[in-house]
């Protein structure tokens, strides 16, 4: 199980993102992080995969656990040669200029053992349509399928837990819907997924587990059944509105006070 | 007559002109910075080949692998010392830092091996070729020979093997690699040391067509406008680059220089790398980037 | 307060000890000489030069100095470069006290000689040794008439081409003239002797063929070696490259791919042990005028006090530095010399050491194996010429000591 303890996060010493950020990811389960921009998502997955680094950003205080081992001050092949925890980046994170095929072998690169090859089979059984596209570099895929091919990328380093950023960010809405009966499957073979999205619709439809965080703090969890109910949660996140009509002032977002504040 | 003299000697020069062009390209696809050190790189793998084969007496081909497998530590001890600390800063910081590099490692050589030219002559069998009054010597030609067969050993490694397409993707992302368990840092090393073999390898065949000293080095100056024409990032770029330099070289020697304006030749290369710019910003084969204004 | 009170301290030390230094300084008689050589830049670096004046600093130091003075030189880097060269000569004739700094005895470079002239001829006048044999400022048009404070350790670049034209001549023989191709650096040193080389070359009945320049950083010279192959030349001499550049071991071994069995003859600077060492192979059979003993000649009295001298300084001396070495010694000697005659004269002026060098003879320690020279042309005017040899890596002598003055008359 992943549990996050009380993570505060800064970048470049000053500028502090996450304020004590707690949370559980229950194994085979899928749990979902929603938030607006900025809201500190990507951090926690950067935090979590020891990427910080990279972008400059130091934990200063609190834990990250995986099984119940400390994963603060690990590098990042570590954790996924070890933990089998792979995370994908926002945005579609593949290698523009190799083909499909290079792709997958060089996500496979840290494992290197025989079964690759088959593995590469797996995965486009998982995601066919990638099969026709074997020989094409990955640069010219369309947003849909680059992002089928991230995912199928981080099956290829046989993860237990999968920690996705966004994935549905400017895809259309029936690939979307695909590639979240994707997740689903991967999540019913046993898999852990850590979900990290602003689109709460789809998100919701496949979480067990939601938390919602806001300017680097956690501010509702739940049951996903729960927060679909709650009505903060279908004003901004879902889009819902309230049925009757508003007067302008109260719209204003910025000025509306929620109720979990 | 003169004309295709000249011009064979231009592209066996050339060659090793692209092999050298080819040590910095690959710096500079994976850590984004100019190696301003490749003269001392040169003089420095040719040395650690000269103390192997001319100081041990070990055999040419037990010598060579040997040399450049030194060298290619070397590579990547200066890597570790100056580069990895610099990691997530911005490229120019690395660049000014191999500047800095050069002088040391000028001035760390003339205090080891002495400020003498050291006799440097391979040795290997005499592949001189006349036909009819043309004449290339063998030191030139084995330059051209030993620069292509690295060249294509080189780009075998990095297209068709595993870890050439880890390589390859490194240097395109280096967040994307880490996310995927790639250990970005030891890539970024063997980079370097793969670099310092190319750079120490055209070392080797240029040392050949003289001798070796300190003074080698001013060789090394000679790949910026090879990369600059051909393109940073493009690795046929630099073969083409340094084509382009030996020939135009070898002919402003042979053309130009007669009428009076002698030492021409180390110019021209610019001139013809600032038309490039004008025509091509990126150089002929670099990737251009598109900029929103 | 407490800061203030510190630097006002220091202040007054200082003051202080500024005329006690040079109260000091002058309670001790010294003669300082300047002595500007090549110690890195595009011409090599030659760090031996600087070894042999430091020995022989001290070996005159252990004599107790020369007639109660103590000789002091002062070795400086002037990259083989004129205007760097003027800086340093510049900076050392401010600094120096007059009574002190009187002579000059160094790498001093033709440009430099030539750029220089009316300061140190005519300003200054501060006699200035200089290693370049300038034909423009030593040889028929120059001399002491016109520049008369410069003295050279060598015949000048005109006399050395002639003395190898003579041997080409005697080598030659055949009926036909001699063909001669001529090979210089686009420098002052490298056009210095051109001119009077072309009027020698008719009185002797040999024909220039070709004529070509190499710049000194060039790394590919084969274009002017095809040029000079085109030409079919008997001989080929050149003149105005040092050992340490880097075109010197291209052009040899160029030459020797193109031009397999043409003899390549050199001045003083390209028959030196590290052209041998630069030139490998190609090097073998090389032939030049040298003004400087070899180090492998012990029979010679001045090579074997080099040699001792060496030792006890426990010199560990690679081959390449024993040409510099012999050369630091040479120079150093030289100034010596200059220091003795002129305090043996009682007058210990700049003015006095000019008139003291041009009156002196001298058997350079015993160097010209009991021959004597005399500097009234401003000139010594001893040369050998040497060939080399690989297998050796030596030059070994061809003919005996040559007295420039009286062979060419």
């Amino acid at each position: 199980m992943l549990r996050v303890e009380n993570l505060r996060v800064v970048y470049q010493e000053v500028i502090s993102v996450l304020h004590g950020v707690s949370l559980k990811v229950p194994d085979r389960e899928v749990t979902v992080l929603l938030g607006a921009n900025g809201a500190g998502k990507t951090t926690m997955l950067r935090t979590i995969c020891g990427l910080l680094p990279v972008y400059e950003g130091k934990i200063i205080e609190g834990n990250v656990f995986l099984d119940e081992k400390l994963l603060n001050r690990l590098d990042s092949s570590t954790i996924v040669k070890k933990f089998r925890a792979t995370y994908v980046m926002e945005d579609r994170p593949v290698f523009w200029y190799l083909t499909v095929e290079q792709n997958l072998k060089v996500a496979a690169f840290s494992r290197w053992n025989k079964e690759v090859a088959a593995d590469v089979e797996k995965v486009i059984t998982v995601f066919p349509v990638l099969g026709s596209l074997r020989e094409t570099k990955a640069g010219y895929l369309s947003g849909g399928e680059q992002q089928m091919l991230a995912i199928g990328m981080a099956l290829m380093t046989r993860p237990k837990i999968l920690l996705l950023d966004e994935p549905s960010l400017g895809l259309a809405p029936l690939i979307v819907r695909e590639l979240f009966s994707i997740i689903r499957n991967l999540n019913q073979e046993g898999l852990t997924i850590f979900l990290v999205e602003q689109n709460a619709h789809a998100a919701l439809s496949v979480a067990h587990t939601g938390y919602v965080i806001e300017n680097g703090r956690i501010v509702l969890d739940g049951p996903s059944q729960e927060l679909i109910k709650n009505k903060d949660v279908r004003e901004f996140y879902l889009g819902a509105a309230r049925g009757e009509q508003q007067r302008f002032r109260e719209a204003k977002r910025y000025k509306r006070r929620k109720r979990w504040l | 007559m003169d004309f295709l003299q000249s011009l064979g000697s231009g592209i066996l020069s050339g060659l090793a002109y692209g092999l050298l062009g080819l040590g910095l390209v690959l710096i500079f696809r994976a850590s984004e910075a100019f190696n301003f050190a490749v003269g001392e790189f040169l003089v420095i793998g040719g040395f650690l080949f000269y103390i192997l084969y001319f100081g041990w007496h070990l055999p040419f081909l037990i010598a060579l692998p040997i040399g450049l497998g030194a060298a290619a530590v070397f590579g990547a001890i200066v890597e570790r010392l100056t580069i990895k600390p610099l990691m997530g800063r911005p490229a120019l910081s690395m660049t000014i830092v191999t500047l800095g590099l050069s002088n040391i490692l000028a001035g760390g050589l003339q205090a080891t091996a002495g400020s003498n030219p050291y006799s440097f002559s391979l040795g290997l069998p005499d592949l001189t070729v006349e036909v009819g009054l043309l004449i290339y010597p063998s030191p030139q030609v084995w330059a051209g020979l030993l620069s292509i067969i690295f060249f294509c050993l080189i780009l075998l490694f990095l297209y068709r093997t595993r870890w050439g397409l880890v390589i390859q993707a490194t240097s395109e992302s280096q967040p994307k690699a880490l996310c995927f368990g790639i250990n970005a840092q030891f890539v970024l090393l063997l980079v370097w040391a793969i670099a310092t073999v190319c750079i120490g390898a055209a070392g080797i065949v240029i040392a050949n067509l003289g001798a070796l000293s300190y003074q080698t080095s001013l060789v090394g100056l000679r790949a910026i406008p090879v990369v600059l024409i051909g393109g940073l990032d493009s690795i046929p770029g630099a073969l083409v680059g340094g084509l382009i330099v030996g020939v135009v070289e070898a002919l402003t020697g042979a053309y130009v220089e007669p009428l009076g304006l002698i030492g021409f030749k180390e110019v021209v290369p610019y001139l013809v790398l600032l038309v490039t710019l004008f025509i091509r910003p990126y150089g002929l084969f670099g990737t251009v980037r598109i900029e929103r204004v | 307060m407490k800061k203030n009170c510190c630097i006002a301290f220091m202040l007054v030390v200082t003051l202080l000890l500024f005329p006690a230094t040079s109260l000091w300084a002058q309670s001790s008689k010294v003669i300082k000489i300047g002595a500007p050589i090549p110690l890195g830049g595009a011409g090599g670096a030659y760090v031996g030069i600087a070894w042999g004046y430091n020995d022989c600093q001290s070996y005159f130091a252990a004599k107790g100095g020369i007639r109660g003075y103590k000789v002091v030189y002062l070795v400086e880097d002037n990259r083989w470069d004129v205007t760097t060269e003027i800086a340093v000569i510049n900076r050392q004739l401010t600094m120096e006290p007059k009574e002190e700094l009187l002579l000059f005895c160094g790498n001093l470079i033709t440009g430099t000689l030539k750029a220089m002239s009316e300061k140190i001829n005519q300003e200054v006048r501060i006699p200035s040794i200089a290693l370049s044999y300038s034909v423009e400022m030593f040889g028929s048009k120059g001399g002491p008439s016109k520049y008369p404070y410069y003295f050279s350790i060598g015949p000048d670049y005109s006399q050395q081409i002639a003395l190898l034209l003579r041997y080409i001549k005697k080598d030659h023989k055949k009926d036909t003239p001699a063909r001669l191709a001529v090979v210089y650096s686009p420098t002052e040193y490298g056009r210095d002797p051109l001119s009077d080389m072309k009027e020698d070359v008719a009185r002797l009945g040999i024909k220039i063929v070709a004529e070509e320049e190499m710049a000194i950083t060039a790394s590919d010279v084969t274009s002017q070696i095809i040029n000079i192959r085109k030409a079919q030349p008997d001989y080929i001499i050149w003149h105005g490259f040092l050992p340490g550049m880097l075109v010197a071991p291209v052009f040899l071994k160029t030459a020797r791919q193109y031009l397999p069995k043409v003899p390549i003859l050199g001045t003083h600077y390209q028959t030196t042990t590290p052209m041998i060492m630069a030139g490998d192979q190609a090097a073998d059979g090389l032939i030049g005028v040298s003004t400087l003993v070899q180090w492998h000649e012990t029979n010679n009295p001045f090579v074997r006090l080099v040699q001792e001298q060496a030792v006890k300084s426990n010199r560990q001396l690679p081959l390449g530095e024993k040409a510099n070495y012999i050369l630091g010694w040479n120079l150093g000697l030289l100034g010596a010399h200059a220091v003795d005659v002129t305090t043996a004269s009682g007058d210990v002026s700049r003015e006095g050491m000019k008139k003291a060098l041009e009156k002196s003879t001298w058997d350079f320690e015993g160097m010209y194996e009991g021959r004597k020279f005399s500097y009234a042309s401003h000139k010594v005017p001893m040369a050998r010429i040497y060939k080399a040899s690989f297998a050796q890596k030596q030059w070994n002598a061809i003919t005996p000591w040559l007295n420039a003055d009286e062979e060419l008359k």
